[in-house]
């Protein structure tokens, strides 16, 4: 199996595997040993066989993390996010079949105190960063590299933590969103306590933190972040979106769109200057459901998801847009101040929709570009913004690819993918090849 | 027919005009792949390779099954991707498909061969066959290695194994060609499976070639 690059990721995960396994045999060696009594090697045995289970439960784990499953080519630049985002956990990156993006966390690191643990096992458990992180994206067909913009909303809810929102301004807020809430309740002959309190607290949190990770996308990456995160909940979403983990998919649209809009030199003038396409809520997501006024979603969700968390949930879609410009803000200080070549500008938006977009029209990706200071490789952020620009505004000029089965716009599309994994690919080549000096 | 010095070739990679400018990317090394004086660019070799299997689909015809074609094209071969620092073995009288690192364009007033380099040659490594890229192709070479020697021969992903000449391409009149090919089969191509043997007229007309002289 090989894994894309020198990705340590996958390696450290199956010499933990292994140390399991290995652990697992040496149960096995001493309850077979002569002078072992039968009821402790029975209990032995026992333990074996749940190391053994516990391997190849592990083992699935890193299903869809080798280079025939996942594109190689992005794994590494991926890795220069997470690395720059100061993310210090041993992570490994896994492609599946489905529309799916995850960022799964594993802390398994207590094995290593077994009993019997083997030097294997202990070596593998210090080599690994834990919790272990593992970040899920669609794979083969469903995998269009643009796409991936999503990622960097993975990796911000690994940093979620870092980011403190100053929410203070916002107490009247905060009280008249529990005054609705209970008057929601008892409007429905339900009673408002601390369970509620409880409830609304934890809604509120996760709710937060979808933001903060919405917030961390957006700078990581801009226009292809937005373009990327909103087809895809079109394309994944049932419904409004909207529940006890996540606020609804046409807020977090509309936020998105907001923060696309701020300041002057914003990216949607840019976008649009240079391509002609004004980013706004018809653009790649038109068939996301707006919700609709509170009493009618209220009976709505009421269907499917407990009163309770119907009732938080309606009531919060208000409090949630008061609060969104704390979260963007605190996500965006934090970013400039820890890893400020992270974040996307409209400068450099305005750069990369100028000659790369119109090269990788004819066919040439766009893997480095030329400033007075010689050749650099070509961003990440950049190649994906270069990427949704072509497939949004472009296809009708790219060269219908002869010989090949299928729709035309598929078949550029296709391309268009081919050319920007090339670009992910050789921008990063020549990356290593300039740390090699 | 002109050739292109190195000090051409850089002036063609420099150039405003998008449509006229000679991509190939990334140069690494450009004063080392490019070296004054002399006449051609010396090209690394890429990731990713495709290995020959041993296959159930019998012998390769375009007309075995016309519509299934593309697809055993694809079964015929193993992909192996090799990334830097690490390397592939081939082994005497081995076959396999690789790629240039670099990524090429051609303007249409230039066209180009690419030649294997006279070290792997003398190693017994013959790194490409079908030599002559037309104007417009764009895309990463595919190079057809053989290894022709009695050793086996480890390969690094980075190494330059090949050097590609350019030539100016002019029309009737003997001006810059300004017509590229408009249906190559390769352009923007960044895979090195092959995908048809003949044009769809050839294929036609041999497919009826054949049901007439094999016929019942």
């Amino acid at each position: 199996m090989a894994f894309p690059g020198h990705h340590p990721g996958p390696r450290k995960w199956l010499k933990f595997v292994a140390g399991i396994l290995e652990t697992g045999r040496g149960y096995l060696s001493i309850a077979a040993k002569p002078t072992t009594k039968p009821q402790d090697a029975a209990k032995l045995i026992q333990t074996a066989e749940q190391f053994g289970g516990y391997a190849y439960e592990f083992l699935q784990y890193v299903a869809g993390a080798d280079a025939t499953q996942i594109p190689h080519q992005v794994v590494a630049p991926f890795q220069r996010w997470v690395d720059r985002l100061g993310i210090t956990n041993t992570i490994f990156f896994r492609a599946e079949h489905l529309p799916n993006y995850e960022l799964w966390w594993l802390d398994a690191r207590n094995f290593s105190a077994a009993a019997h643990a083997t030097t294997g096992l202990t070596k593998a458990t210090t080599a690994i960063s834990w919790p272990v992180l593992r970040v899920t994206v669609p794979g083969h067909a469903m995998g269009m590299l643009p796409h991936y913009a999503v990622v960097g909303h993975e990796l911000g809810h690994a940093i979620q933590e870092r980011l403190k929102p100053d929410f203070t301004p916002n107490q009247k807020d905060q009280s008249d969103c529990y005054d609705r809430i209970e008057t929601r309740l008892k409007a429905n002959n339900m009673t408002f306590g601390s369970a509620e309190r409880v409830r609304i607290k934890e809604i509120v949190d996760n709710w937060v933190d979808e933001l903060k990770a919405d917030a961390v996308g957006h700078a990581l990456s801009g226009p292809a972040f937005f373009f990327a995160l909103c087809g895809f909940l079109e394309l994944a979403g049932q419904g409004y979106g909207i529940g006890h983990t996540h606020p609804p998919t046409d807020l977090r649209r509309e936020l998105l769109i907001q923060h696309l809009s701020a300041g002057a030199s914003n990216f949607i003038n840019v976008f649009q200057a240079k391509t002609g396409l004004k980013i706004d809520d018809a653009v790649n997501s038109p068939h996301v459901r707006r919700c609709p006024p509170p009493d009618a979603l209220f009976t709505e969700l009421c269907k499917a998801q407990p009163k309770v968390d119907a009732a938080i949930c309606v009531e919060l879609i208000a409090y949630a847009r008061v609060v969104a410009p704390a979260i963007f803000a605190a996500a965006d200080a934090y970013l400039k101040t820890n890893c400020p070549e992270l974040v996307y500008t409209p400068e450099q938006l305005q750069i990369d929709l100028g000659e790369p977009l119109d090269l990788l029209c004819v066919l040439v990706p766009p893997i480095e570009y030329r400033d007075a200071n010689g050749v650099h490789p070509t961003a990440l952020a950049s190649i994906l913004n270069i990427g949704w620009a072509a497939l949004l505004t472009r296809l009708d000029r790219m060269d219908d690819p002869s010989g090949q089965f299928g729709d035309p716009t598929a078949r550029k599309m296709e391309r268009c993918h081919e050319l920007l994994l090339k670009a992910v690919e050789l921008s990063e080549a020549r990356r290593l090849w300039e740390e090699c000096k | 027919m002109t050739t292109l010095s190195t000090n051409a070739i850089r002036t063609r990679l420099l150039h405003k005009d998008v449509a006229k400018r000679l991509v190939i990317s990334p140069l690494l090394d450009d004063k080392g792949q490019a070296k004054a004086g002399n006449a051609a660019v010396d090209v690394r070799l890429g990731f990713d390779f495709c290995l020959v299997t041993a296959s159930s689909i019998g012998s390769i015809s375009e007309f075995a099954d016309p519509d299934q074609q593309p697809l055993s094209f694809t079964k015929l071969y193993r992909r192996e991707y090799v990334p830097f620092g690490s390397s592939i073995v081939i082994h005497p009288h081995q076959f396999m498909l690789a790629q240039t690192l670099e990524y090429l364009r051609l303007p249409s007033d230039l066209m180009a061969y690419v030649v294997g380099r006279s070290t792997w040659g003398r190693l017994g490594l013959i790194v490409a066959t079908a030599i002559g890229i037309h104007p417009g192709f764009a895309g990463s070479l595919t190079f057809e290695l053989r290894n022709l020697g009695e050793t086996p021969l480890k390969l690094f992903p980075g190494q330059t194994v090949a050097q590609l000449f350019f030539h100016e391409v002019t029309d009737a009149d003997g001006k810059p060609a300004t017509e590229r090919a408009a249906e190559a089969q390769y352009a923007g191509t960044v895979d090195m499976v092959p995908k048809r043997i003949s044009s769809k007229m050839t294929h036609g007309r041999l497919l009826k070639l054949i049901k007439r002289f094999n016929a019942t």
